[in-house]
């Protein structure tokens, strides 16, 4: 028979029912992955960042740290030193030991196809150094599609110098060894910390914060986009290119139409600077594709994604997929393979962008996620 | 013989030497945009104005001639107030409306970078400005136009994600060089406006009906209090 406890009894399974579905959302949305694997990766992390300030001497481990509240934590740019002055250890300034524990650390920050879109970026620049297409002098970083040297032995012979520049020394400085690593807060395995490594065209900034990690913003570009190194074509960007266009026309004419933009993009809407700024989304929906379609987008996402650790960018993807119904595809100009064409694909946690810069052998793209850019929602926490 | 005037020629020409070779160089080497004055212009829809923001980057080879356009007495400084009539001289030629009635944009604050960093073609004047407006909930549609330097330049614009629940910005529509931005928008009635109360007065409710409803499949037979409300029991 019915009676007030029972009653209370039912609203209490009620509520709970209630509650244990918002739990449920709210963990959905962070991980799949064992958090113990990320919390490992962030411990092997923090392990290879002292291994990197052993090599250096005080003055050394003075200018590669900088506090975890610091201005140096947006300091990031597309632009070559020193039109950008970069703080940090410059792999030109550094010994071979130590460029070999920055290499080694890059490793373990890195997924496997990150260290090579990474080190094949740096090499880029080091084309634009000497000028040569056909590649530069030994010693440069391993990568290439070959599987990464863990040793990191390959920049140690790298060359030296500075790059071509303006008259009187004061223009760009070119080449593999003009990147630099900086240490935002004090590398640990349970505090919040952040890496940066960047130069030209190149800025990776990742913020750990026990398990959890982000690598945004970050901001992989190329330049020339391609050129051939022992042999080999060496594209940096290249699968986010032919993904993109292998998307685009995947689609039919009424999501094409819903996904082209009826105007020219010359270049990042949330570049270097736009820290904290949100556009609105353009496009067509996620949800409007089909499934093999999704596949794609998703597929051509974790080429920024993928670029930190596995066992950060896996729960990141959870993340992003689960977003679906508010994610958007947007394109911008020809749809033929080797044109230039702008992308974005936006979400409420993710921006990336793709921008030629009017020529498809200078890429410039930035992945950005509004909420947590430098670990912000990690630090709310 | 050397005169003052093939000492100044002399001079003149070197500087514009060095500056073809810089040019030269940093083109040869990194084809950043060179010859074009990229104006980025991002626009935000907030309850009491529309705010623009603007970014302005020349190019290495167009620098010279924006510096010149600052630099209005020549002396190669940028003083405050060359810099505030350049300001303004920007904002007279954006055509901000409101549901077809122009809006008067108030810069709010801007930055200019030093000359040699503008020459470089590695930093950008940044702008902000803002035109008050009352917004009535409803339908609405903001346009902007830029019409600066079109000599010259490249442009983007884009609106910016509201931060308020009251506003939700719908199409977006630009013309191919993006020098004009439409979008239309809805502002919601302030009552409903915050997510946060609106929220918490549904689930409130779907609970408050949730209770009612268990009251009365489960109350009903066994509870005295309904059986005095029921007139067939009296």
């Amino acid at each position: 028979m019915p009676s007030l406890p029972r009653f209370a009894t039912l609203s209490c399974l009620v509520l709970s029912g209630i509650a244990a579905v918002g739990i449920a959302q709210r963990a959905s949305s962070s991980a799949s992955a064992s958090p113990a694997t990320q919390a490992e990766v962030t411990a092997r992390l923090a392990a290879s960042a002292q291994a990197v300030l052993t090599t250096l001497d005080e003055a050394g481990r003075a200018k590669v740290q900088f506090p975890f509240d610091s201005p140096q934590k947006t300091r990031w740019s597309n632009l070559p030193s020193p039109m950008f002055q970069r703080t940090g250890l410059r792999l030109a300034d550094a010994t071979a030991a130590q460029k070999t524990a920055v290499m080694a650390l890059l490793s373990v920050a890195l997924s496997r196809d990150g260290y090579r879109k990474v080190t094949e970026i740096m090499r880029g620049d080091e084309m634009l150094r000497t000028g040569d297409t056909s590649g530069p002098a030994r010693g440069a970083p391993n990568g290439g599609g070959a599987p990464p040297d863990r040793s990191g032995a390959g920049v140690a012979g790298g060359a030296r110098g500075r790059g071509r520049g303006m008259p009187g020394g004061g223009g760009p400085e070119f080449g593999q060894d003009q990147y630099y690593l900086a240490f935002v807060g004090t590398p640990s395995a349970t505090a919040p910390w952040m890496l940066q490594f960047g130069g030209h065209h190149l800025a990776i900034n990742l913020t750990l914060m026990g398990s959890e990690a982000t690598m945004a913003p970050s901001l992989p570009a190329a330049q020339p986009a391609t050129y051939t190194f022992e042999g080999q074509t060496i594209r940096p960007l290249g699968r986010e290119n032919d993904k993109a266009f292998g998307l685009i026309n995947a689609l039919d004419a009424n999501l094409q139409r819903q996904a082209i933009l009826g105007y020219r993009v010359p270049d990042l809407v949330l570049g270097p600077g736009q820290d904290g700024r949100s556009i609105q989304p353009e496009g067509v929906k996620a949800s409007a594709l089909s499934a093999p379609q999704q596949t794609m987008l998703w597929d051509l996402v974790r080429e920024w994604t993928g670029i930190m650790n596995d066992a950060f960018a896996e729960p990141r993807m959870a993340e992003l997929r689960s977003h679906l119904n508010d994610t958007y595809f947007a394109w911008s100009g020809p749809t033929t393979n080797g044109s230039a064409a702008y992308f974005r694909v936006q979400g409420p946690t993710l921006v990336i962008e793709y921008a030629p810069q009017g020529t498809v052998d200078h890429i410039h793209t930035i992945y950005r996620d509004p909420t947590n850019d430098y670990g912000a929602k990690f630090a709310r926490r | 013989m050397t005169t003052e005037r093939s000492l100044r020629a002399g001079r003149t020409a070197t500087l514009a030497l060095a500056v073809v070779a810089t040019v030269g160089v940093v083109t040869d080497v990194s084809a950043h945009r060179r010859d074009e004055y990229l104006q980025a212009a991002r626009v935000g829809i907030e309850p009491s104005r529309i705010e623009v923001e603007l970014d302005l980057t020349p190019g290495i080879a167009v620098a010279e001639s924006i510096i010149a356009g600052i630099d209005s007495d020549r002396d190669g400084a940028l003083s405050p107030n060359e810099t505030h009539d350049y300001v303004a001289q920007v904002l007279k030629a954006i055509d901000l409306r409101s549901d077809g009635r122009s809006l008067r944009l108030e810069a709010i604050g801007w930055d200019v970078p030093d000359e040699a960093a503008l020459r470089r073609g590695d930093d950008s004047i940044r702008l902000r400005a803002a035109a008050p407006l009352r917004l009535t909930s409803g339908s609405h549609q903001v346009s902007f136009r830029n019409s600066y330097r079109p000599d010259i330049s490249v442009y983007m614009a884009n609106s910016l994600a509201p931060d308020s629940d009251r506003i939700a910005v719908g199409a977006q529509r630009r013309d191919p060089e993006q020098r004009e931005l439409v979008v239309d928008y809805t502002v919601r009635s302030e009552a409903f406006a915050s997510s946060s109360a609106w929220k918490f007065a549904s689930i409130a409710g779907l609970l408050l009906v949730t209770i009612l409803w268990l009251l009365r499949v489960w109350c009903r037979p066994a509870c005295p209090r309904f059986d005095r409300l029921d007139p067939r029991r009296a």
